[in-house]
Formats: structure tokens, sequence, C-alpha cells
């Protein structure tokens, strides 16, 4: 469905010296950075896959979803969706692909959504009685029936974001991008659109890339996540399998009755063991799985201990680490 | 082509109900291209005061001529002018993104997408203007020829519309938020001149890389020819002709570069 | 100062389009002017020659320019935007701080005039049209900053009347026309016919343009001089009387929208 091999972008800065003299040099000479937006891609996904795209901000997740939906070209690399290459934007593709950016709308800002969607109806040639199926459909499951026909400038940001994916939705897209559809939403319209999308799924099971900074939404929508860091991809995975590989310490949390055992175990705890951290009258200690137990009793034996816990590190953790570290690259 | 007509048509549905949100700006700028409208005038009119032949036309096919090109110019105001007023800070805000994954000429889209309501008053207005000057030539020149002129008039405002994009597309390299809009500004007054005042190396540049002359004054000039119809058609023809090419090159490389530059 | 730097920071294609602008805009003139000397057959008409009226054309729209210093939008943009609530917490006054930045561009445009005026001297030089006479400058300055101020009270009204109306750009426009053209910088004031150029003295247009040029290029006697400035400065109060008028019925009915 999806095949990107050995997918590079590079693009130029311009970098400008300040004040009237940088100006001046900037029309004779100018001085470019190149910057590596994206190295050596390689990413498969299959009819109905769906696949949550994490990374740092600048990482690469957008420059993908633009290459993706042919709104920018790669530098070198190929790119088969569907037998198309997507910067032919061949109208075929553009026909069965839909792109939802959560920073830039694509309704008119001045008119209601319904007017929107007359638009995109003619734009997509949709056929009169799918039309309006669709809309009482989609705007039945969003509860936005009373709001199609208010100006979109009028709507609350979570009322606009569930216009703006019926929008997107209208045609029946088979192949769908979401750069980061809950962004700057309140808890209660990131969990709709969450539920909607799932539902969506079952019922339409589209392939669809999603990137997102909220964990909950990739944990509850995509059992399979790609991590980019700085254009590179670092893992490429099923999300339990995440556990196994990366999580390499588990975390014990304890607490400690008296003062002076909690001063001496900050001081004197082996750091072969793990890391300590120190919080009112518990710490925590990150350890190195072979040596959970060896921590454990370290404790015990060390200090009056009311309570010990020993889990598995946060997932929004692990990944946060592989987002972060720089250096490595594990396969 | 239907398909576009149809397209074209929610275009103006929206462009009206949104005029009619900002009811006062909406007759101030009818009031704002009147006032315009009646400068040109008085202009010419004040140097014929000391002049009885200007470019070889007398005042009467000089205020045809001014009526021609108000006409064209409201013509442009209502179809265009909007979206070249907001095509610079579409492309710099990224708003080309949406219409590249749409399949539809995006060019259309950014050509067609907003009609100024308002001025559309003023194409009624420049249009009883125009059919009053004409008055003293409409019995002496051909029916076919008079139909052709106010067609060429038409087409001015359209070629007038993509020198302008000439003067815009630049905003894909140099990410301004204007493009050339000032240069372009001083350089369309031309448009408000007759092409029989300039000479030599500028005449030629005025008819063939910014062909300025060709939206009113050659239009005009075709209306009082008894004898140069065609090859006025076809110096039209060329000179539009080249600039369809320039802006249709400088289009295809800005979309590359906006596709290629950014990420 | 901060305003100067402000533009050479973010207008890389700024000279570019100036000297785009004065050459269009010459361009225009000259083929207009020598078509009008040609079939005319003289060599001098209401007081210019061919050379003379090209350096009218040169120097008119710059002129023009620093007189519109922030351009059209300078307050009423604030105004519907709301952020003009901004500034009503700064420390300063609106207007002080909204003179001295408009100010600040004129000057800058009045450095453009002023490289154009050295490359005539250096290249074209003609005493008849034109030479660097201190006095002369001083006038000129003196002018200049009049008419500025002039067009800047007058522009505030305008611009206030985005406190009722939306938007008001297109008075703006409307203001910038009617002065290009009453004031002289489409055509020099003395074509036009006696009796409109006399009806015009009576309005402040021909202080605008007509008058700034005259006193650069042709260095009026002591009387008219000293009369025109008093003319000058009279304008200058009344619209700023009706200014702040305005601005203060105006700042009552603010809604402040947008906060």
């Amino acid at each position: 469905m999806i095949k990107v091999e050995g997918l590079n972008k590079t693009f130029k800065v311009h970098k400008k010296e300040p004040g009237l003299a940088g100006s001046a040099k900037a029309l004779f000479k100018r001085n470019y950075i190149v910057k590596n937006a994206l190295e050596d891609i390689n990413l498969n996904l299959d009819e109905g896959e769906i696949i949550g795209l994490l990374g740092a901000n600048g990482a690469g997740k957008t420059t993908l979803i633009k290459i993706l939906s042919g709104i920018i070209h790669s530098s070198s690399g190929n790119v088969n969706i569907m037998g198309h290459n997507p910067w032919d934007r061949h109208n075929d593709y553009r026909k069965s692909m839909s792109v939802i950016m959560g920073q830039k709308a694509q309704l008119w800002w001045d008119l209601p959504p319904m007017d929107g969607f007359l638009l995109l109806k003619e734009i997509y040639q949709i056929h009169h009685k799918d039309f309006y199926e669709s809309i009482e459909h989609l705007s039945e499951i969003l509860n936005v029936k009373e709001q199609l026909n208010i100006q979109v400038r009028k709507l609350s940001l979570g009322e606009r974001m569930k216009v703006e994916l019926i929008a997107a939705l209208l045609h029946k897209p088979k192949i769908i991008f979401l750069d980061e559809p809950t962004i700057g939403l309140d808890i209660s319209a990131q969990k709709t659109v969450r539920k909607f999308i799932k539902e969506y799924r079952k019922e339409y099971n589209p392939t669809m890339i999603l990137t997102s900074h909220y964990m909950d939404d990739i944990e509850e929508l995509c059992p399979r996540i790609a991590i980019l860091r700085a254009g590179q991809k670092v893992f490429d995975g099923d999300l339990s399998n995440l556990h196994n590989q990366y999580a390499k310490n588990k975390l014990l949390k304890a607490h400690v009755k008296n003062e002076e055992d909690l001063q001496k175990l900050s001081t004197q705890f082996p750091s072969e063991l793990g890391t300590i951290e120190l919080a009112k009258n518990e710490i925590s200690i990150s350890s190195p799985r072979a040596k959970v137990m060896d921590a454990a009793r370290y404790l015990l034996n060390n200090a009056d201990i009311i309570d010990l816990n020993i889990k598995e590190e946060e997932i929004s953790n692990i990944v946060e680490k592989i987002m972060m570290k720089s250096g490595d690259k594990v396969e | 082509m239907r398909r576009y007509l149809r397209l074209y048509f929610y275009f103006i549905k929206f462009s009206l109900s949104k005029a009619m949100q900002f009811r006062l700006d909406f007759f101030f700028r009818i009031f704002m291209d009147i006032v315009f409208y009646l400068v040109q005038f008085f202009f010419f009119n004040i140097i014929y005061k000391h002049t009885t032949l200007l470019a070889g036309w007398d005042l009467e096919q000089m205020n045809l001529f001014v009526a021609a090109f108000i006409f064209a110019d409201a013509f442009h105001m209502t179809v265009f002018a909007n979206n070249s007023w907001w095509f610079p800070i579409s492309i710099n805000q990224g708003k080309l993104d949406y219409y590249l994954t749409k399949p539809v000429s995006s060019f259309f889209f950014i050509g067609f997408k907003e009609l100024a309501a308002n001025s559309f008053l003023n194409l009624i207005i420049a249009t009883g203007v125009l059919y009053y000057f004409l008055q003293p030539f409409i019995l002496d020149v051909p029916k076919w020829q008079i139909s052709s002129f106010i067609l060429l008039l038409l087409h001015g405002a359209f070629l007038y519309y993509m020198i302008y994009m000439i003067f815009l597309l630049p905003v894909f390299w140099t990410g301004s938020d204007r493009g050339f809009a000032d240069i372009f500004y001083a350089a369309e007054k031309i448009t408000h001149r007759p092409d029989g005042i300039f000479t030599g190396f500028f005449r030629r540049f005025f008819l063939t890389i910014l062909p300025f002359s060709m939206i009113a004054s050659y239009p005009t000039r075709f209306l009082f020819t008894e004898t140069e119809q065609l090859s006025i058609f076809t110096d039209i023809a060329i000179g539009s002709g080249i600039v369809y090419i320039i802006v249709f090159i400088l289009w295809k490389l800005g979309l590359r570069n906006y596709s290629s530059a950014s990420s | 100062m901060m305003e100067l730097r402000r533009r050479v920071a973010y207008r890389s294609d700024f000279w570019i389009n100036f000297f785009g602008q004065t050459f269009f805009s010459l361009i225009i003139a000259y083929y207009l002017w020598s078509s009008i000397f040609k079939t005319t057959g003289k060599t001098e008409m209401n007081g210019f020659t061919m050379q003379s009226m090209i350096f009218y054309y040169l120097v008119a729209p710059l002129v023009f320019r620093i007189q519109q210093g922030l351009g059209i939008g300078f307050i009423s943009r604030d105004i519907y935007e709301g952020s003009l609530n901004k500034y009503l917490l700064y420390p300063v006054e609106f207007f002080k701080f909204k003179l001295s930045t408009y100010l600040a561009t004129s000057f800058f445009f009045a450095t453009q005039l002023f490289v154009i005026l050295g490359v005539y001297q250096i290249f074209f030089y003609d005493e008849n049209i034109f030479q660097f006479h201190l006095l002369n400058i001083i006038f000129f300055l003196l002018a200049l900053l009049g008419s500025t101020l002039i067009y800047f009270y007058l522009s505030v009204i305008f611009e206030s009347l985005a406190f009722w109306y939306d938007n008001v750009w297109s008075v703006g426009v409307v203001l910038r026309f009617a002065t290009s053209f009453l004031g002289g910088a489409l055509i020099p004031l003395t074509f036009f016919p006696i009796g409109v150029q006399s009806l015009l003295n009576m309005t402040p247009f021909p202080y605008l343009i007509h008058f700034p040029v005259a006193v650069l290029t042709k260095g009026l006697p002591a009387t008219e001089l000293l009369s025109s400035f008093g003319i000058m400065i009279f304008w200058i109060c009344i619209f700023y009387a009706v200014a702040k008028l305005v601005w203060n019925k105006g700042s009552y009915s603010y809604s402040g929208v947008g906060i």
C-alpha cells in the first residue's frame, strides 16, 4: 500500500546577517546552510494499517507527511503509494487520500462548514447521495450537527477540528494523513476525536499515518509506532515490543520511615544498582532489570521501609528517552 | 471545464455572503473606485486644456480610452484583485499546502477563489461610462469591431492579472510578504497612458515583456483603425502570449521550489 | 530610530522597489510630456521646460511618499485588530508614540529623496532647475515637516473612523488619490485652470506637494514663504484640533475587540 525506500530530504536555509549591511550583502551573496530533514527513511504499510509517528519538534514528522501527501518533493529515494508517486500529484492519487493538519484549517474562515463541504463535493466530484449520507453520518458521530451552519470563526477550537475532520473524510479517502489532529484541544475534545478515529477505522478501514504529541493518542489508536529523531527512524515496531527492547530499567518506589535512612540512602546507595531520586519521604530508583532484586534487598537491609513497589517504566518515558537520545542508532 | 465553472459558481456565492458581513467597507470601496475614475478623467481633461492632440488622439478619443481602461480595471478588480492581493500572504502562510492535495488545479484556486462583490457594482458603473463615451463612435464603427473591442478589454483585465503575477511569483524565492508589488504599482500606470506617447525601446518593451499597452490602449486603437485590425490583433496575441509563457514557467518553477525548499 | 532599523532589517527588497518605482514613474512622465511638448511645439508651458518637468516628477512623488509616513492603516489596523489595548497599557501617550514612528518612517523616505538629489546634482547638474542652496534646503525641510504634519493629522481623522466602521482602508486610499491629484503629484498645479487653482489655494492640498517642491526648485520670495508657512501652521492647528476631538469621541466608544 505505502512503500518508502531510502527517502532523503535536504533543504537549504538562507542565513542572513542582521542589520543593513547584512541585508545588502544578502542581495548579492547568500549563505546557505544545508539541513537534513529526513535521512534514509524506510517504511512499509499494508492496506488498512495504522502507524503512529512520534518525534520531538523538528524531528521530521510533518516533513514526512508532506512528502507522502505530495505537497513537497523528496531529495532522493522512492515512494510508492498505491502505484503512485505522490509528488506527481496525479488526480487519482489526490482523490484517494486526505491530509488533516491540526495547525492549518482548510475550511473557509468566514463561512459555515456546510458551504465548505459543498465546495469539496464539487472538487472531489462526490455523488449527491453519498455526500449527504456522509455528512449525516459523520456529524452524528461527532455530535456537530447544530454547528454545520454556523460560521467557522464562531466555532470553538474543538468544534472546528471536528468539522475539519468531516471535511477531510467526505470523499472516503483510502489513505489518511493526520498531523497533530488533537493539538490544542481540551481533554474531552481529545477523547472525542480519538473515539471518532477509532470508530471510523472500524467502519472504513483506511490506511492511516498519525502524528501526535500526546502519547494517549498513540497508545489508544496505534498498535504500531515509528519514532523519528533528527530525521532518522530510530524505532519501528509494535508498541508492546517497546518494553521488552527498551525498558532496560525497572522502577522501584519505596516509602522510608525516617529522615536519617533517607539521607543515608541518598549518599550511600551503590550506583551499579541504579540511580536514586528523592521526594519527601519517598525514594524512587531506576534500576537495570538484572539488578532489581539486589537493589530491593539493599533497600530492605539498609533502611526502615514501610512500602515497596516495583513497576515497569512508563511508556511515555521510554519513548521520550528514545526521542531525545543522541548518537547511536538502534535498529 | 463545466466542473470548473461550477466551482467558480461556489466562489462567487461565498464571496457574496462574505461581502455582506462588512457593509460599510462595501460602500466605501465603491466610492473609492469612483474617485479613482474621476481623477483619471480630470487628468486628461486638464492636459487637453493645453493641447488639442495627444499621441494622435483628440479629447473624444482619449475619453473613450479612459473609459476603456476603467472598464478593464473594474473587471480586474471584480474577478482577480482580491486573489492577487492575498497571493503572497497565502504562499508565506503555507496555504498552498491544502490546495496541492486537492484534485483540482492549484492555479485555478489561487486565481479565482475570491470575487470582489463590491467591485461588481463598479463594473456596472464602468460599463455605463464606457457605453456613454462609445456613443460618438457607435455609428461609424462596424458592430463586430465594437464587440471585439469589448472582448479585448476583458482579455486585457486577465492580462493585467497575469502581468501582476510576474511581479508576485518571486515570493516563492524571496519569501517577502509583498513580492515586487510596489514596482508593479508604479509600472501599471502605463496602462493608463495611450501607447502612442511611447517611442523606441520602451515602446517595444511595453508591447512585449510587460505589455501594459495591450490591456486598454491597443484595444482602443483596434476600435479606431479601419485597416490595421489584423496586425493589432496579432500584436496583442504575441504580447500576451509572452506573458503567459513567463507566468507559466515561473509558476512551475515556483511550485518546484516550494516543494523542494521547504520542509 | 527603531522604525528605521525595522525597515532596513525586514525589507531587503526595499531599495529594489524604490529604484523600480522611480524608474517607471520617470519613464511615464518623460514620454507623456515629450509627446505634449512635441505636439504643441512649445519649449515652455506654464512655467515648465521639459527638463524642469522631469525634475518635478522625480521629486513630487517622493515628497508625497515622505508625507505618507507609516501608510494607510497605521491607526485603524490597531483599532479593529484590537491591538490598541497594548498601546493603551504602555506608559506613553498613543498620539506621541504614533507621531514619532510616523516621522521616523518619513525620515527614512527622506533619505531616499536626498540620494536622488545627490545623484541629480552630480550627473545632471543644471543650475536653472535645482542647486544645493543651504537656505533653500532649510526652508524645504521645514516645508516637508509642515506638510507631513498636515497629512499626519488629516490621516488620523480618517483613520479614527475605524472606531465606528470596521475597515476604513478604502477611505485612506481615497484620501491618497485625492491628495496626489489635488496636491500636484499627478500633474503640476500650474496646469489647472486659474479658477480651480484659486479655489484649491483655500484648501490644504497645494501645501502638501506643490509648495515644498516649489520651495526646493524656485526658492520663493520671503513674503510668499512667510504667508505660506503661516497658512500651513493654521492647517496643522485645525487638523490637530479635529483629530483630538474625533479621537476622544472614538476612544469612548472603543469596545476593545479581541482582548
